[in-house]
């Protein structure tokens, strides 16, 4: 256990796949919730996906940092300009994905707060948290899909690198 | 737009035994905590949700290896990336039979949900112990596995780091000067 070496871009790496897979494992709580009408389990859904939005803030830190480790030369080797160019269009992406995923963590808030005292509201923003979270997950998939071409150069198709 | 070969589907994968097990430990906490049965069977079935991946993630895995021994899938890889990529494939052995005695307590706990509450929540204790367990060694097998590709997440020994932080001239490591010996053959060889 030596070897862990938590530079941004391994933090980046480790954290950047919690808006996909946690906002999916997070959401199927909320569904059954809803299906069995039991608050609890809306709840532990809603909180799940505050807990996913809540990494948001480092992936965002953790990701920029690597992108000047690597622009500085501190980060080796450097990358390619179809690896540059992979990084803009992940960090543009990755800029789109993060108020989605803000939105539907202030939805899960408002659900929490309604599950309180007002169940026929909490379901229907608890559908809004779903829906939001799809969107989430659907737009983190295409920052991700930028993201594996940085370095992952088996991920690039064969046109990019016939034209480099 | 997307390229699903078995090395990116694996990718895509691979982060599901800890991500996703994390958050699916969480509705069995809560379930546990406010005593409510449908919470439990949530957590417990996201549980089994995330383990029914792990054949997906070992077949792709093993895939993507075999591509890369064929050298199909390029670029091939240097001598740390293979190194890595053991590995990886071992710690990755060692990693599933926990998650499937985790998901197999997790059929378990759902089944004893339906009459024996009791021991359903211990089996959900030990649900999250696997789950745990589970997770644990599966940041150790991502260690390894990130290592295959990225260059920049394998440990540097401090002397080999180039010193560019204040855009000064990367520093070659100074060695001592050996003195040079000069080769003689020994008189005794020669005129034997």
């Amino acid at each position: 256990m030596d070897s862990f070496y938590f530079t941004p871009a391994h933090l980046h790496l480790a954290l950047n796949h919690i808006p996909i897979i946690g906002l999916v494992v997070a959401t199927f709580p909320i569904l059954v919730g809803i299906m069995t009408r039991c608050r609890a389990t809306i709840a532990s859904g809603l909180l799940a996906t505050i807990l996913c939005a809540s990494a948001m803030p480092s992936i965002m830190q953790t990701g920029h940092q690597a992108a000047v480790d690597f622009k500085t030369g501190i980060s080796t080797p450097p990358l390619d300009a179809v690896g540059k160019n992979a990084l803009s269009l992940h960090a543009r992406r990755a800029k789109k994905t993060t108020p989605f995923l803000y939105a539907s963590a202030l939805l899960a808030l408002l659900a929490l707060f309604a599950l309180i005292k007002f169940s026929q509201a909490a379901r229907v923003l608890s559908i809004g948290v779903i829906l939001g979270n799809t969107a989430a997950i659907l737009l983190a998939i295409s920052a991700a899909e930028a993201g594996g071409q940085i370095r992952h150069l088996e991920f690039r198709p064969i046109e990019t690198e016939k034209v480099i | 737009m997307f390229d699903f070969s078995p090395a990116h589907l694996h990718v895509a994968l691979n982060h599901i035994p800890i991500i996703g097990l994390t958050v699916a430990s969480f509705p069995i906490v809560i379930g546990i905590v406010a005593q409510c049965r449908t919470t439990i069977a949530t957590g417990l079935l996201a549980t089994l949700l995330c383990a029914a991946v792990m054949p997906a993630i070992m077949k792709t895995g093993g895939r993507a290896a075999d591509a890369l021994d064929a050298g199909t899938l390029q670029p091939a890889l240097d001598q740390a990336g293979k190194n890595a990529l053991s590995l990886h494939a071992s710690r990755a052995e060692t990693t599933t039979p926990v998650v499937y005695a985790s998901a197999l307590l997790a059929i378990l706990a759902l089944l004893a949900l339906i009459k024996f509450t009791q021991a359903a929540t211990w089996l959900s204790f030990a649900v999250l112990l696997g789950n745990t367990a589970s997770i644990l060694l599966g940041i150790w097998t991502a260690e390894a596995g990130g290592k295959i590709r990225h260059e920049e997440f394998r440990q540097k020994i401090p002397w080999q780091e180039p010193i560019q932080k204040n855009n000064l001239e990367p520093i070659s490591p100074v060695l001592p000067e050996v003195p040079q010996i000069p080769i003689t053959t020994p008189t005794s060889m020669t005129n034997g």
